[in-house]
């Protein structure tokens, strides 16, 4: 199930809500948050299911395990056979294809492929009970003694499937007690709702215009296209992203969990390495905690442990080789950036470095995007006006206009100027005794036109006259 | 802090209020506004389980049967109109198609609802996989089974490129064949149309292995019928050729080039010239507004093309009493729900046939209809007053007495034009192939039928799949 359907709207929260709520022990509630998040995964993936909870029972046991054995060689033997199970888990059900294809196209052989889906959440899941095992290890954490308590953890519908990637210590005291104040359920309804609206309003109708674009044929794109093409996908990947995180921290806020923000408007940012702290956060620290600081950091082999780091990043997006060059990509501005250009780009005004940041993205979104590589390469040659049907076409044009104003508010949703403007607001109200009062009034009703517009456009998504249009 | 509780209220009532009247409120079983049957309940089975299917399909059930469906359809078109900076002209709207794919529909006509029983119970009860046998006494010829095998035909990639590829210009490389337009990479539909003064246009992609495809079909077709069947081919251009702007026309390849390129590798079968007589009148209502159909009138001037080509007179216009049928709104609005085009719906005008005559249609047996059935008028799709509609077979006999019979094979275009024809034969054999489920050239011996029209809508050379349905019919057993 995904949060943006009208079944998970209009059937599944409000229905998860109710029983939790109508429950008062923690321990009910728990369950009542199992069975639901369960049932949520199963909705997309009736069978592996199974996987997710062999992976969780995995992990329990082992968490005892290293608890019990602590600072003993099987604690340490635990650890490994902990990783080693869940990474293979991972890489054989998103890599093995991908490795399999790889060595039968190199060395000829012809080793056969699996059919199976790509489990949803898999990539997010593993991470979080890798952290949880390493946490135990490092006696960071306790162990959960609650197989229910831990599976809720794996399992919490709200960051299942998309993240944020949560941290059993941020969420470790919440799962043993925790409360719903009426400000955190308002301000969690707030950020539910914001994030719905990212997605459904400015994500999929950013997808819409570029799709076309962006899967024609690239000899007829022009220059202009091609950038315009680019850019919609850029609002498209962010507002769906951070979207989605918005809605997961927004429904953890209603019941009572804290996870860590996700997003932090990482296209205002000035440099590379800035971004990749303000984009995919949880993603970012758990390769800074679980990877790059154990490699050694910046104190040893400092460069072979960021291109280790960012060959992961780009392999955990996707089993291809677009994502190990997009990740690669990264890595090499990043140094590139700690050895030369941060230096320079501090000399120059703001705004260069703000362009320089918006065009080394924008080029690395391009190799996210197009799974095939050469296709990345026109692509590009493209936006650089080497390939392509010119510089301009009316096509491109008739896109601005009609989109025109739909890019800018896009534009303005990747700058903080709506909390800038809220904070503006409540400046000029601060001696007024009405200011609560007028965000309250505003809040529920920017949320239920917010709600309405969002629930018309996903009815309007599959919205299918029958026609003979074709001939 | 008592003013919060609002939001919170607000928030909980929305959803579970609306999740609640939507549980408890009917399912429709077909929608009138997307003319389609809509996604019910699904049934359970152990396997519909495990293979996603079950969830999938109440996914697409609640959004089927979600409250107010259609109001809503009609807010977010309303909201994405907005979506651009004002002074705007003209507007390409990509349209994709949905989760249920129309064409696994086509197989039936589109008027298939329950509450559609104007004309003999027989019409509902189609089938269109199972034999067609004539009712006894309904005076119309019958249709036996094949007598014999006729050989598969299937058109081979021409000559010049296999055998011989020299014969290829050198320096000018062939143009490549695009990925076609019509499908994106998930393999769902999608057509461009260009809004613009008020009227929806159709874009059209050349596709010159789609051309040749087509001709070769048509050629092999001629050959199989053999030397006394005289074959011709008329591809109809459509809306998007004459639009009066040279910005927005750059926008579609041009159907004059490919349509000659089409008529150039005929061989044996007579290219019909309606694209010059339409050009001619071009500043006339020709095309509706809101449908991708020409008007009876841009069809006429394609039938006066057609006299030319097969030897008579046509029949002038001022001959025909005429009616008109208002408040139009066709298939380019249903797909792009613009407001433009809903304030400028279309007229139909109809020519009425003076000839007298006796329309039947056949699925398992005759249905005896009207060739212009006003029905239709009061109906959502009016373009289906002409011959009504899209029918597997429909077999018209006239009371002029001259021997002549032929044989339409055509797209919904054919509709408007085949009216025209009356005067001219004593049997009119109309066969859609997107429906026909029998031998064309059975139904050709049997009926000693002497003549063959290909009549279509230019964008049926853009791709390989009407093609396809040809041969389909070729080739049947």
């Amino acid at each position: 199930m995904v949060f943006s359907s009208l079944v998970f709207l209009y059937f599944f929260l409000p229905l998860n809500l109710i029983f939790y709520f109508l429950c008062k022990n923690n321990t009910y509630r728990n369950i009542i948050l199992v069975l639901f998040s369960l049932t949520f995964y199963a909705w997309g993936e009736p069978v592996w299911i199974t996987l997710l909870i062999f992976s969780a029972t995995i992990d329990y046991f082992h968490g005892l395990i290293i608890e019990k054995h602590r600072n003993t060689w099987k604690a340490k033997a635990a650890l490994i056979s902990s990783l080693v199970l869940n990474l293979s888990l991972l890489g054989f059900f998103k890599y093995s294809n991908f490795i399999a294809h790889n060595i039968n196209t190199l060395l000829g052989t012809k080793i056969p492929l699996n059919n199976f889906s790509l489990p949803i959440g898999i990539s997010f899941y593993t991470f979080q009970t890798i952290s949880y095992t390493v946490d135990v290890y490092r006696n960071e954490t306790r162990a959960q003694k609650s197989f229910m308590k831990f599976l809720l953890f794996v399992s919490l519908y709200h960051q299942l499937v998309a993240g944020p990637i949560v941290r059993y210590n941020d969420i470790a005291a919440e799962i043993e007690n925790r409360h719903t104040t009426v400000s955190e359920m308002y301000n969690g309804i707030n950020r539910f709702v914001t994030g719905l609206g990212k997605k459904v309003l400015l994500a999929n109708t950013a997808g819409e215009i570029a799709e076309p674009i962006l899967n024609g044929d690239l000899q007829q794109l022009s220059t202009l296209g091609a950038w315009i093409g680019i850019i919609l996908y850029a609002f498209q990947i962010y507002f769906d992203f951070s979207g989605y995180s918005d809605m997961a921290i927004g429904m953890g806020q209603m019941i009572g969990f804290h996870y860590k923000e996700n997003f932090n408007y990482p296209y205002i940012s000035r440099t590379v390495a800035e971004f990749w702290r303000r984009w995919h956060i949880s993603l970012g620290t758990f390769f800074r905690d679980y990877v790059y600081i154990p490699l050694g950091g910046n104190r040893r082999h400092h460069v072979r442990n960021l291109l280790i780091v960012w060959f992961l990043t780009g392999l955990w997006h996707g089993a291809g080789w677009n994502f190990v060059v997009w990740g690669l990509f990264y890595g090499f501005v990043i140094i590139l950036e700690k050895k030369v250009l941060l230096r320079l780009l501090e000399k120059l005004p703001g705004f260069v470095s703000h362009i320089y940041l918006l065009l080394t993205v924008l080029t690395g979104w391009v190799f996210f995007y197009f799974t095939d590589i050469n296709r990345a390469f026109v692509f590009l040659g493209v936006m650089l006006g080497i390939k392509g049907s010119g510089l301009y076409s009316v096509q491109d044009a008739m896109i601005l206009q009609n989109n025109g104003l739909f890019l800018i508010i896009a534009a303005l949703g990747c700058t903080p100027v709506l909390p800038a403007l809220k904070n503006l607001v409540s400046e000029k109200l601060k001696e007024s005794r009405y200011k609560e009062l007028v965000f309250d009034v505003l809040h529920p009703v920017v949320n239920l036109v917010l709600i309405f517009l969002c629930t018309a456009f996903l009815v309007g998504k599959t919205y299918n006259p029958f026609l003979y249009f074709r001939f | 802090m008592k003013s919060k509780y609002a939001n919170i209220i607000l928030f909980f009532v929305c959803l579970i209020g609306i999740g609640t009247v939507n549980a408890f409120s009917g399912d429709r079983p077909v929608s009138e506004y997307e003319n389609r049957s809509l996604e019910q309940f699904p049934e359970f089975s152990v396997q519909s389980l495990l293979s996603g299917e079950y969830f999938r399909k109440i996914d697409l059930y609640f959004s089927d049967q979600f409250l107010w469906r259609d109001s809503f359809v009609r807010i977010s078109s309303a909201v994405k109109e907005l979506k651009g900076l004002p002074g705007r002209k003209g507007e390409v709207v990509i349209v994709h198609g949905g989760f249920n794919d129309a064409e696994e529909h086509a197989a039936f006509p589109d008027d298939y609802t329950p509450e559609n029983e104007h004309s003999g119970k027989n019409e509902n009860k189609t089938d269109y996989g199972s034999r067609s046998e004539p009712a006894e006494g309904s005076g119309i010829t019958s249709m036996p089974e094949p007598s014999e095998k006729i050989p598969e035909f299937t058109p081979v990639p021409s000559e010049a490129s296999e055998a011989n590829p020299t014969v290829e210009p050198s320096g000018t490389p062939e143009p490549t064949p695009t990925p076609l337009p019509e499908k994106d990479d998930n393999g769902k539909r999608i057509g461009r149309i260009l809004i613009y003064n008020n009227s929806a246009m159709q874009l059209f992609k050349a596709n010159t292995d789609a051309e040749k495809y087509y001709a070769e079909t048509l050629n092999g077709f001629k050959e199989k019928a053999g030397e006394g069947i005289r074959v011709y081919s008329l591809l109809a251009p459509t809306s998007i050729e004459f639009v009066d702007n040279e910005k927005y026309r750059d926008l579609s390849d041009s159907q004059k080039e490919a349509i000659s390129r089409v008529y150039e590798k005929l061989s044996g079968v007579i290219p019909v010239d309606a694209y010059s007589k339409i050009m001619e009148h071009s500043d006339e209502y020709l095309y509706f507004r809101t449908d991708h159909h020409w008007t009876a009138l841009g069809a006429y001037y394609a039938y006066s093309g057609f006299a030319d080509a097969a030897g008579f007179d046509a029949v002038p216009l001022d001959r025909y009493e005429t009616e008109n049928i208002e408040n139009y709104l066709g298939s380019l609005y249903d797909m792009t729900s613009s407001s433009t085009l809903r304030k400028n719906p279309d007229t139909i005008t109809v020519y009425k046939p003076f000839v007298k005559n006796e329309y039947s249609v056949w699925y398992e047996g005759p249905v005896k209809l009207k060739v212009i059935d006003m029905y239709h008028a009061t109906q959502k799709n009016k373009y289906r007053v002409f011959i009504s509609g899209d029918r597997p077979l429909g077999i018209i006999k006239t009371e002029v007495d001259n021997g002549r019979k032929i044989l339409v094979i055509k797209d919904s275009y054919g509709n408007a034009m085949v009216p025209f024809l009356l005067p001219h034969y004593e049997e009119i054999y109309v066969v859609d192939p997107r429906q026909y489920r029998k031998n064309i050239f059975t139904l050709i011996q049997e009926n000693e039928i002497q003549e063959v029209l290909f009549l279509n809508y230019a964008l049926v050379i853009g791709d390989k799949s009407f093609a396809d349905l040809i041969l389909k019919v070729m080739n049947q057993q």
